[in-house]
């Protein structure tokens, strides 16, 4: 979070000086199809890297500069997305005939009339230290010194790298209706440490994230002497024993739990396909009474905020489960419209060059009213499951996978240093989430993933929550 | 564009060195539910990437300094001015080891055109494949739930400052789908991705058949049981692929430069005696392969090469600047695709010495979908849940579903074992199945 001393970010002068155009480029084409909407967005970055033999400093990859063309007529939808908007009334021309072959010949399912009501809105992050005007040599430094930080952790460190990457993007949303703009700059750091004994090879990360600028990096020296450490704890790991198991799950594992077991069989246009179970138990319990869950761009300052999705909708906060009840779904606009489901800012694109989809943003448990130390104490044989490596949803079947690097073994209510990995977690999500029994008081998100919508499309998003008590399979 | 900004570079004082790359994509795309396409959409953007490298010091102490900018094609000439300049200040700040660029390839470049997809009708072309993979449906069950259709077109150029002038064309069809089959209200899904050089309905059909196959046995299936200690048969290629491209991740120069990895050219994957010999090399040029291209992001023109050989590295891989520091020459990056799992293409795995179809195979566990099956490049630590596994005794092949798979590749390699028969995975072609000892099954 930006402290007292934060700035606004500015809004792109390029999509300042495009507004008039974006206008134009809606008006010539709104007497030609029932709805249009235009949606440009310009985002530039950098990303830096120290590591062994290497110096980074480059644009990032979430770098972009385009535009993306709705329209719908007689039901059906198309899309354009292009890279300038040099000539507005021939653009349009151009789009017309282009949208209208689409509609005709690439298309024949009709959705409700899209909503267009009227709306301003113009918002705008804050920061307290600008990334894009940090002296490159001075980010370099820091990232360094968090480099020296995972390799003062011992002698078996055989790899250390930090490295950041920060983003300033402003869209802007124009349709008949609608007029809206945002800017914002967020990014994240990672310390990554890989220790070796003989053949045996560990590694570990940890990281920073925010809805923020390079004040963020305050954190990553002490972060770098954390990922050393436990790169070299890692190193006399055993292997977990295999079986359903009490678990405590650290935040950044709970947010795994969040993001793979109810966020993406939440998502609307799965429920909308038939992909998602989880349309058969709206309003029915799918969880213990411990369970809250939401996800939302307006639900915390993180890596998957803004104040309007890339359909033009509203940001919001959506409680999905509520005291163990699954109360609502996350939508984009056109399964919205297809299920009469409520519009909840969760249309979202990789870029402007891609379709939007229901995707999560920020995504959490509650916290509850148990301390750490309680939740150890409760534990006769288990684990407590540390820093998440992956994981895959199953919206349909509710099953539910992920990998985390550590599990820290307890016996009869105490840990008892002894460490396994990695640890296979499995199970089927309503026994997971049913058999939730704890949650610590204070909750953290962790902005340093991508989501993909299967294996590919990629956004930003955040997930986390307190430590969580529970029940499942490790392998 | 691409002639300006070569020439605003070279009106600024003090670069070294600079490439630039320009990728114009155009593409068409369909998403269906079913027989019905829910949207169409078309894109067409442009990406011009610029490079300064600014040098330093002399001899042993020699330094490159790099930074990097994107130069939209909306930028006016004050713009683009501008952001080249501020490009310029920051690529004197992060001095490295020196290494080189890419210079020009003998053969020089050429017009390079790949895929007969290019001069397809894309919206004809779009058609024929929705229809070759609805043409796998038998009939209500199991079903294709849900597709989406890419049909892209690539152009694109590098150019550097040490005579590089790189410049190709290719296509790809890229297929995102799920197969769905149920029974009294209940129903499972396989998810599946591939890529295709050409509009070949024989095999978008076999790949829709295959994963309606696997739908109706995961439906079927029973909760995974009774496999604990059998070796395990790794049959789908998202594991196979994954599998693979653990080792070359493993001998990319820099990972070796850096000592995540330790292949260094000599160094041995112990395969043990009972294993197949594992050969694997880059082929670039081979006929019919999605997504192919004569240079990699960097200019260097690649070429066939044989990273390891009977278990043996024998060559690194990967961008020049890991190379240079090595000491050893160049390679190139052979990464391509759209789709993100797809991360080393044109590589081609030599087949073994298993039947896997065979009656008298040894009593495993065959696992043929993963959620998501994971290696770790820097451990050699591999899992994932289980979605469906045929447990194989005695002549039978039973579907089980649930539990997860784990272990390592140091344990699981001595012994491994590799199909007869290949199989295209992701832009792999590689062995269609992998037998190993060793890994550990947990139950459902």
């Amino acid at each position: 979070m930006a402290g007292p001393d934060a700035r606004k970010v500015s809004f792109s002068p390029y999509l300042e000086a495009s507004r008039a155009g974006a206008r134009d480029l809606v008006d010539a084409l709104a007497g030609r199809f029932d709805y249009v909407s235009l949606l440009g967005e310009d985002s530039h970055g950098v990303f830096a890297r120290v590591a062994p033999g290497m110096n980074e400093y480059r644009e990032s990859d979430w770098g972009a500069r385009g535009w993306v063309l709705r329209v719908q007529r007689a039901g059906r939808v198309a899309e354009r997305s292009f890279s300038t908007l040099d000539n507005p009334r021939a653009l349009a021309e151009d789009s017309a005939g282009l949208l209208e072959s689409l509609l005709a010949e690439g298309t024949d399912f009709e959705y409700p009339p899209l909503l267009d009501s009227p709306l301003k809105l113009s918002w705008r992050s804050a920061f307290a230290e600008d990334p894009l005007a940090t002296d490159p040599a001075a980010l370099l430094d820091v990232l360094a010194g968090a480099r020296v930080a995972i390799q003062s952790a011992g002698a078996e460190i055989v790899y250390a790298h930090a490295h950041a990457e920060f983003v300033a993007s402003s869209k802007l949303f124009v349709s008949k209706a609608r007029e809206l703009d945002q800017a914002l700059v967020l990014g994240n750091a990672y310390a990554i440490a890989m220790a070796r004994r003989g053949e045996i090879s560990t590694y570990w990360y940890e990281s920073t994230s925010g809805l923020s600028g390079a004040e963020q990096l305050a954190r990553l020296a002490g972060l770098g002497r954390k990922a050393g450490a436990a790169a070299i704890e890692l190193l006399d790991a055993g292997k977990p024993e295999p079986g359903l198991t009490d678990v405590i799950l650290a935040p950044d594992v709970a947010g795994l739990l969040a993001h793979e077991a109810f966020g993406h069989g939440v998502e609307t246009d799965m429920l909308a396909k038939g992909r998602a179970k989880a349309a058969l138990y709206l309003g029915k319990p799918v969880a213990s009474p411990v369970v809250t869950m939401y996800d939302g761009a307006a639900g915390a300052a993180q890596t998957g905020s803004y104040a309007f999705d890339d359909e033009g909708n509203p940001a919001s906060r959506t409680a999905v489960i509520e005291d163990g009840v699954l109360r609502a779904g996350i939508s984009d606009a056109l399964s919205a419209a297809e299920m009469g489901m409520p519009l909840t800012g969760n249309g979202r694109r990789q870029d402007c060059s891609r379709k939007a989809y229901a995707r999560m943003t920020n995504t959490y448990f509650a916290p509850g009213t148990d301390s750490l130390e309680d939740m150890i104490a409760s534990v006769e044989s288990g684990y407590l499951l540390e820093r998440f490596s992956s994981g895959m949803e199953d919206p349909k079947n509710w099953g539910l996978q992920g990998i985390v690097i550590m599990g820290r073994e307890i016996k009869a209510g105490r840990l008892t240093g002894r460490v396994v990995s990695p640890v296979v977690i499995s199970g089927y999500v309503p026994d997971v989430l049913s058999a939730v029994s704890m949650a610590s008081t204070e909750i953290e998100l962790y902005g340093n993933g991508f989501c993909g919508k299967g294996h590919k499309e990629y956004v930003r998003t955040s997930m986390g929550g307190p430590y969580l008590k529970t029940r499942l399979r490790v392998g | 564009m691409i002639d300006v900004a070569q020439r605003e570079i070279e009106r600024l004082a003090g670069v070294s060195a600079w490439s630039l790359r320009r990728e114009c994509v155009t593409s068409l795309e369909r998403f269906y539910t079913g027989a019905r396409s829910r949207m169409a959409r078309s894109a067409d953007t442009t990406l011009l990437k610029a490079s300064l490298f600014v040098d330093s010091g002399a001899g042993d102490g020699r330094q490159r300094s790099s930074a990097s900018c994107i130069l939209h094609p909306s930028l006016g000439p004050a713009e683009l001015r501008e952001t080249l300049e501020r490009c310029m200040a920051a690529a004197s700040r992060a001095p490295s080891p020196w290494y080189p660029l890419p210079g020009p390839a003998p053969d020089g470049g050429g017009a390079w055109k790949g895929g007969p997809l290019l001069e397809a009708d894309p919206s004809r072309a779009m058609a024929e494949a929705a229809e070759a993979l609805l043409s796998a449906q038998a009939g209500e069950d199991p079903r294709l739930n849900s597709m989406e259709l890419f049909l892209s077109r690539r152009s694109v150029e590098i150019r550097n400052s040490e005579g590089v002038r790189a410049a190709w064309q290719n296509a790809g069809l890229d297929v995102e789908y799920v197969a769905e089959a149920g029974r009294n209200g209940d129903s499972v899904e396989i998810f599946g991705m591939a890529s295709f050089a050409s509009v070949e309905a024989a095999a978008l059909r076999d790949e829709a058949s295959l994963a309606l196959s696997l739908a109706r046995d995961r439906l079927a299936a029973l909760p995974l049981k009774g496999a604990e200690g059998l070796p395990v048969l790794l049959t789908g290629s998202d594991a196979v692929q994954a599998w693979f491209d653990y080792f070359l991740w493993v001998t990319e120069a820099m990972a070796v430069y850096q000592k995540r990895s330790e292949a260094a050219p000599g160094y041995r994957f112990d395969c043990g005696p009972d294993g197949d010999p594992l050969n694997i090399a880059f082929d670039p040029d081979r006929p019919g392969r999605p997504w192919a291209r004569p240079f990699d992001d960097a200019g260097t023109r690649l070429r066939p090469l044989q990273v390891i050989s009977s278990g043996e590295v024998r060559a690194l891989h990967g961008g020049l600047r890991g190379c240079h520091y090595l000491g050893l020459a160049e390679a190139g990056s052979y990464a391509a695709g759209r789709l993100a799992s797809m991360r080393h293409a044109m590589a081609e795995v030599d087949p073994g010495s298993l039947d896997e179809g065979a009656a008298d195979l040894p009593d495993c566990l065959e696992i043929a979908v993963f959620s998501d099956f994971q290696v770790d490049n820097d451990t050699g630590d591999f899992g994932g849940e289980i979605r469906l596994a045929y447990l194989r005794r005695g002549g039978e092949r039973v579907p089980l579903t649930g539990g997860s798979l784990s272990g390592s590749m140091r344990e699981c390699l001595p012994g491994m074992r590799l199909s007869r028969h290949m199989t295209a995975a992701g832009l792999m072609r590689v062995p269609r199945a992998v037998l190993i000892r060793g890994a550990r099954v947990s139950p459902a």
